[in-house]
């Protein structure tokens, strides 16, 4: 059962290594959140520990919701100064 | 049905559609792809007991699908072909993270998953404000200080 997250998060850094977007990096941050969370999940379920995983889960869950944040902010700011979203790009957030 | 067998449907639905999210070029695709991933493991969880966690990625997701789907719109579905070079590598990198991890959890115990162990909401908040309080403490600065930083960060300069 664990595997299942630990493939999501394997699939998540592998979409981090391909794309080249900041859109591609917020699909690849959500899908290692998701992995880690089922992680802990599970692992609280089979250790018989189930609130403290679900707990990690929800926290896990939020502070992805954080850096999903902060990924749109840096591809607002890129799409301002650059008209692109490309990772290559980014090189200095000023002028 | 038992619980295990629903867990690994949802399970399979949530791998094939991250796989999906991961290596599609188009980025309408991928939105909904991240959206079905999100569902198929929040009801993954709520088949393990973990109720709130599962509504709460339910809610999550869907935020996330429609945010994702609202930027790709504003920026332009701004898409690039995928070097064989670049997917060879993550190829090797993922068996190699496979293996490694596959030798980490042998020796972890596989017993049988009984989701009715939870104490449930009111578990969970009183572990929240007891036992991992400075994990609560944390996470909630880390949050308000993604956003005072989104907000510097996309700010437009005057000047």
């Amino acid at each position: 059962m664990i595997l299942i997250g630990i493939a999501l998060g394997i699939l998540g850094l592998l979409c981090l290594m391909i794309k080249k977007t900041l859109l591609g990096v917020v699909i690849g941050v959500q899908l290692i959140t998701f992995g880690s969370g089922a992680v802990f999940v599970l692992s609280g379920v089979l250790a018989g520990a189930h609130d403290d995983g679900h707990l990690f889960g929800v926290f896990i869950l939020l502070n992805g919701v954080a850096q999903i944040v902060v990924c749109y902010a840096l591809a607002t700011r890129l799409y301002y100064q650059k008209k692109t979203i490309r990772i290559d790009e980014l090189r200095s957030l000023k002028h | 049905m038992e619980d295990s067998t629903i867990f690994w449907i949802f399970g399979v639905f949530a791998l094939i559609s991250a796989v999906l999210a991961s290596f599609s070029s188009n980025y309408k695709l991928a939105g909904l792809a991240i959206w079905i991933c999100s569902f198929a493991m929040g009801s993954a969880y709520i088949t393990l007991g973990a109720e709130f966690l599962g509504f709460m990625q339910w809610i999550v997701g869907t935020v996330v699908a429609a945010s994702f789907l609202f930027y790709s719109i504003v920026f332009g579905f701004e898409e690039q072909k995928l070097k064989w070079t670049s997917v060879l590598a993550a190829g090797v990198l993922s068996a190699l993270m496979v293996f490694y991890v596959q030798q980490g959890i042998q020796g972890m115990p596989m017993v049988h998953v009984d989701a009715q162990g939870s104490e449930g909401l009111s578990g969970l908040g009183e572990a929240m404000l007891s036992r991992h309080f400075l994990a609560y403490l944390v996470s909630s600065v880390i949050m308000l200080l993604a956003i005072m930083g989104a907000g510097v960060t996309s700010r437009v300069d005057e000047r």
